[in-house]
């Protein structure tokens, strides 16, 4: 009887399941609309401070800021109230509202569609506070609908995901607003689009081609295999973009999707004369492999899911920044301002002068009467780890973070999820960690035990190897590092993620670990940095929900009492952390961006201690020092007790940078250098920041000001003579 | 239930045999520098050089565009060359060289040139090269070496009419440098002639540094066979092996003409006055040319995963220059990456990258060029028409400042430069050759012993154990004397009385006949032939000996000798080449001696050939003590006695099938070739069902695999 119970709930269950299902990751079947209906010329909302507009001739939308009368429009307002008209490929780029990538049924390629060019109907409804402007591509059978609601300080433009219809032909890609956020090609104008720490896009086009750019938000995923790389990247760390003119300013948030979208922007393309930036939202996953055909053949073949995301809408909020405010500082700070209002960002009293990565050990290869095996080999344990601490708060009184990595069951290698999440043994165990820690608790040390819940190798508790993410072609996600020289997949060297059902549900495994070892805080690596996807479930495609996951693993540990420490946290983290350590201090470096900015710096300063990438492991250790200053961010260095000769073959190459007995005086001066600057900055914002020529000027929120020459000689400024590779600070002008 | 127990042994051997095998894994390198390529460089001293990431010596400082100049995009930048402060770049595709000064702003843009009166184009050109007497340019197009100063040509050379250049000869000049004695060294494309020398009057002079055909013995072999069945017709329809053409030149800090090659070895070349290469590079005890040495990465050739037919990519150097510290700065083609090395041939640093995409700094889609100009060193982009400007680092700086007073043999005043790279990382194998060289001239011997051991230096490691050695000896001579003294002593008078009262050292007969097989081999033989003396359990002894001996080699040996990549080594290896050897060669042997009517049994075969191994053996210890006392300067004698060890196996191996089965010795040496044949055989046929063997279990893994995960 119970048994027959028990079935019957598991199969209304599964029936509840698949309504859901059916709900939002299969989309509608396109079918052409009884009737269209569309929205006269004019207002259509407005409130205090903005004005929502609609042209149903040109299909443009029009958003005015009521008390500049500054108005920025789909099509870039310049060349809209000019009257001009275009057509071809300019039209087809500046005068697009909305561009859709679809997989041709046929011929199986991908092609694009656009609003421009391709539009067969339009749909548009007016509510009390906005427009939904549903567009039809009816020869490709497909439908878009986009909602434009006017918020109290924004525009807020959604893809409504759930009601997008198709036919045969599936819904890959869809780029919103491709020049809403624009500016005209000049020399006075940027793009701002946030590679690393963010960078700027100059508009120029008299003297240079145009320039491209596209970069996943949240980094690549890490599910999808990469058959080729060579060169590095900065992720994406924040889901913003703007746009400056000489007069006007606009930024962008993406609110919702933000996972599964890319921010693109073309600049300087003569032919458009403008130059945009804009999201891209991924519908539908893909992953692409080589096959190994017959004759040794590699044959490239992309697979694409079958279900789209399992996500409502990916909605984008735009701001108009007034024209004291238009440049990216002002982003930085409607960026500021909308973390405070919208996602409960806080301004935080804890602090420290330096966040100090502590190396525990790696697996080695040794040999036992000359057959191979592999053993933990520390290269600091704990008691050494003290003595450092030690050493250094002897001779500089600092206040300290510090992240202990790879001390559990594999050292910095990949192996078990979080390690084992214990201690290993060969590092003084869980007694040696109780004893460091409770030195640390009576030193003014935040101590954090890093575990690394993304990665593994090996199955431990309820991380299953067997159990782990799938990629976009129904395999095991594999993460895999590269051969240095051949920049090949090292088959040898890689590991499994774990799937995103067990993470998201992993914090109780990181608070049991944490609280059984007697500490209070937890180093999440690669949790607050790496964003993947799990095609076991359509709610975890493209990448997407990761914020909402890690936030909440996050505000879980938050509230057992437990602090976190993250390292190039991802936007979404950074609330929740207390301290972010290897925040990005530069772009991806990609030609298209002209100039790096710390805007990373002026979002979450005073939210969370930052600290940039380890000094020690910089082949410029003073410049890196002196953009610390400039940031205002806490020092970083890796530190370990010794060196093993037998690293040298390893990846871990920071170990041969980071041996404490080496470098001590570095540290210590350089922490004794910088704690007068950070004691008088305490968790004050980042407002503005400057760069010309060898002097940056940073002015911070409680009045200070630094100005740091990175140059070679002395330099006058408003604080007084800067001298060469040092920096002041003081109360500026 | 057993079929699960033996599916978890299966799985339990799996991994036991992926731990012997596999790797340990480990977790993705970090990046810290605000650079997108990485830097690495290579440890050698094993038998293939390994890569090592490092810290940054160089980061790009910007890019020059013709456009950002206010000239125009550069179209088809072709060459850099630099000269009292100015930079010439030869924008080939606009038919100009723009020169730029030291804030790389224009100073000047030559476009068209007059020769008595007439104007002369220059688009297509190829190379240039300034100094104080003007600028030359190798008008490819044209087939032309235009000699100019201040806009006007002052000279233009065309194909030399002499007997040395032949009339096929296409003088297409690409690259050009001119010496401190007016001398210009031309290359022309596809020139296998080497350089084109002209006299500081313009007059040819002849062919210089040019390159040689190397084959192997294999190649020579296959040539000859081939020659004998194919037509006149084929033979002169295929393809000759011809020497590889320099590919850019430069003059180095000495004033010497240096060049790059596109063979797999030896690509960066210094020519002596004689034309040969002159650049040294140290390998073992002592100095060789470097055409041996392969300057790109190593494997020189990768499968390009990218190509559908897994096309293989070899590394190509395309571009050279010198600096005047006498460092040489190579560019790779195929992957973008800048090669740094000093006079000795040792790799400073490998930088840059791109691999034909060039989408950040310091990345190329197709490197041109490279070349220093005062701090900064510049590559330009044929396609892309960029000038990437790099700037050394801190960490480049200290690093080319201490390797550059090594080379120079000051050790002592580059010791605190090493110490600081030391500090700031430990993966620099230069820092410890450097600490020990420095360390060996302060006499401070076991240190310099402990650098040179890190860092791979055999030969600074044999130059202080020689002195720590000799000065232990002369500290304790007299008690190492009275020692030897009263062993020698010992071991005379114990021969003496065990003769004279005929004492029996060793009670086992069948031992005693094996023990004595090197010294009375044919009495030994004879003993296990008719006498059943053989033993299967001391020839397995033997066996097993013989096998830890050769494993102890490698563990044991002496650093000076031979280094054992130990993270490489892997114990069942040796196991392969020492017992299942013997095996092969016992099973192949009886086999192949049965054909031949040979009376050996299986197990006199197996004893018989167990007991030859007794000089490998013997050697093989002698060689463990031996090379953890001697220095290899003092090596032949030592390595002779190898060979005559060898030797002396083989022979004994001979007479074993001579008396075993009973052959003549003409017949036994027939037999033995046979038999290698054989084991050739067998190798070939157990290679073959381990490979479809491992497609089987791929096979039943991978359905596994799909079975368990989907």
């Amino acid at each position: 009887m119970l048994s027959f119970f028990l079935i019957a709930v598991v199969f209304a269950l599964s029936l509840c399941g698949c309504g859901k299902k059916a709900d939002l990751n299969s989309l509608k079947t396109y079918r052409l609309p009884e009737s269209v209906s569309n929205v006269k010329s004019g207002v259509i909302t407005e409130n205090d401070r903005l004005e929502l507009s609609w042209d149903p001739d040109r299909l443009c939308v029009l958003l005015k800021n009521k008390q500049s009368g500054d108005i920025w429009s789909t099509i870039p307002y310049d060349f809209y109230a000019s009257g001009e008209t275009a057509d071809g490929y300019r039209a087809d780029g500046i005068c697009s509202a909305l561009r859709v990538t679809y997989l041709d049924a046929k011929n199986k390629t991908e092609n694009e569609v656009n609003t421009n060019s391709n539009l067969s109907y339009v749909n548009v409804q007016k509510s009390d506070t906005g427009l939904r402007i549903t567009c039809y591509f009816d020869k490709v059978n497909i439908s878009v609908p986009i909602t434009f609601i006017l918020e109290e300080d924004c525009l807020s433009v959604s893809v409504e995901n759930a009601l997008m219809t198709e036919g045969e032909n599936k819904i890959l890609r869809v780029s919103l607003l491709p020049f809403f956020v624009s500016a005209a090609n000049d020399d006075s104008s940027y793009l701002f689009a946030p590679s690393g720490s963010g960078a700027l896009l100059y508009t120029d086009d008299a003297q240079r081609q145009a320039r491209k750019y596209s970069e996943p938000v949240y980094g690549r995923d890490a599910s999808a295999q990469t058959i080729y790389q060579d060169t590095e990247t900065e992720s994406i760390r924040m889901p913003v973009f703007g746009a400056k003119t000489s007069d006007k300013g606009i930024f962008a948030i993406i609110t919702a999707g933000a996972e599964t979208a890319d921010i693109s922007a073309v600049a300087g393309d003569a032919q458009y004369g403008f130059s945009g930036i804009y999201p891209t939202f991924c519908m539908r996953g893909s992953a692409s492999s080589l096959v190994k055909g017959s004759a040794n053949t590699n044959n490239d073949i992309t697979k694409y899911s079958e279900d789209v995301v399992r996500l409502s809408k990916c909605t984008v909020k735009y701001y108009l920044l007034d024209k004291a405010h238009n440049d990216y500082n002002g982003m930085a700070e409607c960026y500021r301002n909308y973390l405070e209002k919208t996602d409960g960002f806080r301004q935080r009293e804890t602090s420290a002068d330096a966040i100090i990565t502590l190396l525990g050990g790696l697996e080695e290869r040794k040999l036992f009467l000359g057959l191979p095996y592999h053993t933990l080999s520390p290269v600091t344990d704990f008691a050494q780890a003290q003595s450092i601490l030690s050493d250094i708060l002897g001779h500089t009184d600092a206040k300290l973070a510090v992240n202990l990595k790879g001390f559990g069951s594999s050292g910095l290698d990949y192996g078990k999820a979080g390690g084992g999440f214990a201690p290993d043994k060969a590092f003084g165990g869980k007694k040696g960690l109780k004893a460091l820690s409770s030195w640390a608790q009576s030193n003014q040390t935040d101590l954090f035990f890093n575990l690394d819940t993304v990665f593994l190798t090996e199955s431990a508790g309820k991380f299953k190897v067997r159990e782990a993410a799938v990629s976009a072609n129904d395999v095991r996600a594999r993460y895999c590092d590269y051969n240095i020289v051949t920049r090949e997949q090292s088959d040898s060297v890689f590991a499994y993620l774990t799937n995103r059902l067990t993470l998201a549900k992993s914090a109780s495994a990181v608070a049991q670990s944490i609280q059984k070892i007697g500490m209070t805080g937890a180093g999440l690596s690669t949790l607050t940095s790496v964003a993947y996807s799990d095609y076991a479930s359509p709610d975890y495609y493209c990448k997407a929900h990761m914020s909402d996951d890690v936030t909440s693993i996050l505000h879980s540990l938050a509230q057992q009492g437990i602090s976190a420490l993250g390292e190039k946290a991802n936007s979404y983290a950074v609330r929740l952390l207390d301290y972010v350590s290897h925040a990005p201090t530069c772009s991806s470096k990609y030609y298209a961006l002209d100039e790096d900015i710390p805007f990373y710096q002026m979002a979450f300063r005073g939210y969370a201690t930052l600290s940039g990438e380890p000094i020690n492991l910089s082949s410029e250790p003073r410049i890196a020092f002196l953009e610390t200053a400039a940031t205002g961010s806490a020092l970083s260095f890796s530190l370990c007790d010794h060196y093993n000769d037998t690293v040298f073959k390893s990846p871990h190459s920071a170990i041969a940078m980071s041996v404490y007995a080496d470098i001590d005086d570095t540290v210590n001066g350089y922490i004794s250098e910088l704690k007068p600057l950070l004691a008088a900055l305490s968790n004050a914002q980042l407002l503005s920041y400057t760069r010309e020529g060898e002097l940056s000027v940073s002015r911070f929120g409680n009045g200070v000001t630094v100005i740091v020459n990175y140059g070679e000689t002395e330099k006058e400024t408003e604080l007084g003579t800067v001298k060469a590779q040092r920096f002041l600070f003081g109360r500026g002008a | 239930m057993n079929g699960k127990r033996r599916i978890s042994r299966l799985l339990s051997a799996v991994l036991f045999a992926a731990l012997l095998l596999g790797g340990a894994v480990t977790a993705k390198a970090e990046s810290v520098e605000d650079i997108p390529y990485t830097t690495y460089t290579y440890w050698e001293g094993y038998a293939n050089k390994t890569p090592v990431k490092t810290k940054a010596t160089h980061k790009t400082a910007g890019t020059i565009e013709g456009n950002l100049l206010g000239i125009g995009a550069f179209n088809e930048l072709q060459h850099l060359a630099c000269h009292d402060g100015l930079l010439y770049v030869l924008d080939s595709g606009n038919g100009r060289i723009v020169v730029l000064d030291e804030n790389y702003t224009v100073k000047q843009q030559i476009t068209d040139l007059t020769y008595q009166g007439e104007t002369i184009n220059f688009t297509g050109a190829k190379g240039l090269f300034a100094d104080d007497s003007g600028l030359y340019i190798a008008d490819t197009l044209n087939k032309r070496l235009l000699c100019t100063k201040n806009g006007e040509i002052f000279k233009i050379i065309t194909k030399p009419e002499d007997a040395t250049v032949p009339e096929t000869f296409d003088f297409a000049p690409t690259k050009l440098v001119r010496d401190s004695n007016g001398y210009i060294y031309l290359l022309c494309q596809g020139s296998y002639y080497g350089m084109m020398v002209f006299s500081d009057t313009y007059e040819f002079f002849g062919f210089f540094g040019a390159n040689n055909v190397t084959t192997s013995f294999s190649n020579a072999i296959k040539s000859f066979i081939t020659s004998l069945f194919e037509t006149e017709e084929k033979h002169n329809a295929s393809v000759r092996q011809l020497p590889f053409s320099l590919i850019d030149i430069c003059i180095d800090n000495e004033g010497f003409v240096s060049g790059l090659t596109g063979n797999t070895s030896g690509q960066i070349r210094r020519f002596g006055l004689s034309g040969t290469n002159i650049l040294v590079k140290n390998s073992g005890f002592s100095g060789s040319t470097s055409n041996s040495f392969n300057f790109a990465d190593y494997p020189v050739s990768f499968t390009n995963m990218l190509s559908k037919y897994r096309t293989s990519l070899r590394s190509a150097f395309c571009a050279l220059t010198a600096d005047e510290n006498g460092y040489y700065y190579a560019v790779d083609s195929t992957h973008g990456r800048i090669f740094i090395y000093d006079v000795a041939c040792n790799v400073i640093s490998v930088f840059g990258g791109g691999k034909q995409k060039g989408e950040q700094a310091g990345t190329f889609v197709s490197p041109s060029s490279i070349c220093v100009f005062g701090d900064d060193l510049l590559v330009s982009d044929f396609s892309t028409g960029k000038i990437t400007r790099f700037k050394i680092t801190e960490y480049g700086k200290l690093l080319m400042t201490a390797d550059s007073l090594t080379v120079k043999s000051k050790y002592e005043d580059a010791k605190p430069y090493w110490e600081q790279i030391y500090a700031a990382d430990k993966n620099c194998q230069l820092a410890y050759r450097g600490l020990a060289k420095a360390a060996l001239k302060e006499k401070d011997y076991k240190a310099a012993m402990a650098y040179a051991k890190t860092g791979l230096d055999r030969e600074t490691y044999a130059l202080a154990f020689a002195e720590v050695r000799d000065a232990f000896l002369y500290q304790n001579f007299w008690w190492i004397a009275v020692l030897a003294v009263v062993l020698t002593a010992g071991l005379v008078v114990f021969v003496v009385q065990s003769r004279k009262r005929q004492l029996v050292l060793i009670k086992n007969a069948k031992l005693r006949v094996a023990l004595r097989t090197p010294i009375h081999p044919f009495e030994s033989l004879q003993d296990i032939k008719s006498k059943n003396m053989g033993s299967v359990a001391v020839a397995t002894g033997l066996l097993l000996l013989f096998y830890v001996a050769t494993v102890l080699t490698d563990l044991a040996g002496g650093f000076m000798f031979k280094i054992t990549d130990l993270s490489n080594f892997n114990a069942i290896l040796p196991l392969i080449g020492t017992v299942g050897l013997v095996l092969l060669w016992t099973a192949a042997n009886w086999l192949v001696c049965i054909l031949f009517e040979g009376k050996g049994k299986m197990k006199e075969i197996y004893c018989a050939t167990c007991y030859s191994l007794l000089p490998l053996i013997l050697y093989n210890f002698a060689y463990i003590v031996l090379s953890n006392v001697l220095t290899p300067s003092s090596n032949s004698p030592f390595e002779l006695l190898g060979k005559v060890c060898y030797l002396f196996t083989a022979v004994l191996l001979l007479l074993s099938i001579t008396v075993i089965h009973d052959f003549s010795f003409f017949k036994a040496i027939g037999t033995a070739l046979a038999t290698l044949l054989g084991m050739a055989i067998v190798a070939f046929v157990l290679f073959s069902m381990l490979t479809l063997w491992q497609d089987i279990l791929g096979f039943i893994l991978s359905v596994f695999n799909e079975v368990t995960l989907r």
